[in-house]
């Protein structure tokens, strides 16, 4: 039995209707589904910066303080290991590891154990190591090692998840 | 290969740079871990294995201390090429890029 013109051009109109509809929904899903993507990601590289924001404020307020806090000297510890796992997860970003081990250091590396800390009064006295403008320019390379950081991570945000 | 894991042979909590920094200090490490494990490796023409996984963090000062330290000390010259001695394991690639810097740093200083 042959079909003629007449027959198939209702069904295949039908067919088009459908494949358009169903292939735009596609396409528009898709894309927001991209958009909750990269929208989630912003999110997430938001809090990632606010948390070295509050790192770099820990760690000043600590190097500044009277006296030498353990618990505070404990806390950046784990809260720089905490951020330094998060920034080296694969996928996630594409930041130089060097800036990492920046930040771990000038924040870590001097004034930041016991024998190694002192107040703002022995910072003043003959012969004391740290005076206050060695703990000034220590603050000075916090900030530099943290603006360094959020620069780079701001950069894998726009080109990344634009 | 000499194995020495950080969290189960030392501490979950290494901390400072001496002594009097804390009991799991970089100076400690140094002496009774690290020191050893090298002479006992540099002997049998291994190599040391340094676990530094499954840490509650780690300090600048407390890994310069002990690995630019142990270039610094007399008992291992740097002609020994003691980087080569180890081998890091972690997951956190930035730790063993900061180990390799302080004792290619201390290395640089001591033939200076």
């Amino acid at each position: 039995m042959l079909f003629h013109y007449q027959d198939w051009w209702p069904l295949a109109k039908l067919l088009t209707s459908w494949a358009l509809i169903i292939g735009g929904w596609y396409i528009v899903h898709r894309a927001a589904l991209s958009r909750e993507r990269r929208k989630e990601k912003r999110e997430e590289i938001d809090k990632i910066i606010e948390e070295i924001r509050a790192i770099e404020s820990i760690a000043i307020d600590f190097h500044n303080s009277k006296v030498f806090d353990k618990k505070v000297n404990s806390n950046i510890t784990l809260r720089i290991d905490r951020l330094s796992k998060k920034l080296q997860t694969p996928s996630t970003f594409n930041i130089p590891t060097q800036l990492m081990i920046e930040l771990r250091k000038s924040i870590t590396l001097r004034h930041f154990d016991k024998s190694d800390f002192s107040s703002p009064a022995q910072r003043i006295m003959k012969g004391n190591p740290y005076p206050a403008t060695t703990v000034d320019a220590l603050i000075r390379d916090i900030n530099f090692a943290t603006d360094e950081l959020i620069d780079s991570i701001e950069y894998s945000k726009n080109t990344m998840f634009p | 290969m000499k194995i020495i894991n950080i969290k189960e042979n030392f501490s979950r909590y290494p901390a400072g740079r001496y002594r009097a920094d804390g009991p799991y200090n970089g100076e400690k490490f140094r002496e009774e871990l690290l020191m050893p494990a090298l002479s006992e490796a540099i002997n049998k023409g291994e190599k040391v294995k340094v676990e530094l996984d499954g840490v509650r963090g780690y300090n600048s000062s407390f890994l310069e201390e002990a690995f630019g330290g142990l270039v610094r000390s007399s008992k291992f010259m740097p002609s020994d090429d003691l980087l080569g001695k180890f081998e890091f394991i972690s997951t956190d690639e930035s730790l063993i890029e900061e180990i390799r810097g302080y004792m290619k740093e201390a290395a640089s200083l001591a033939t200076q």
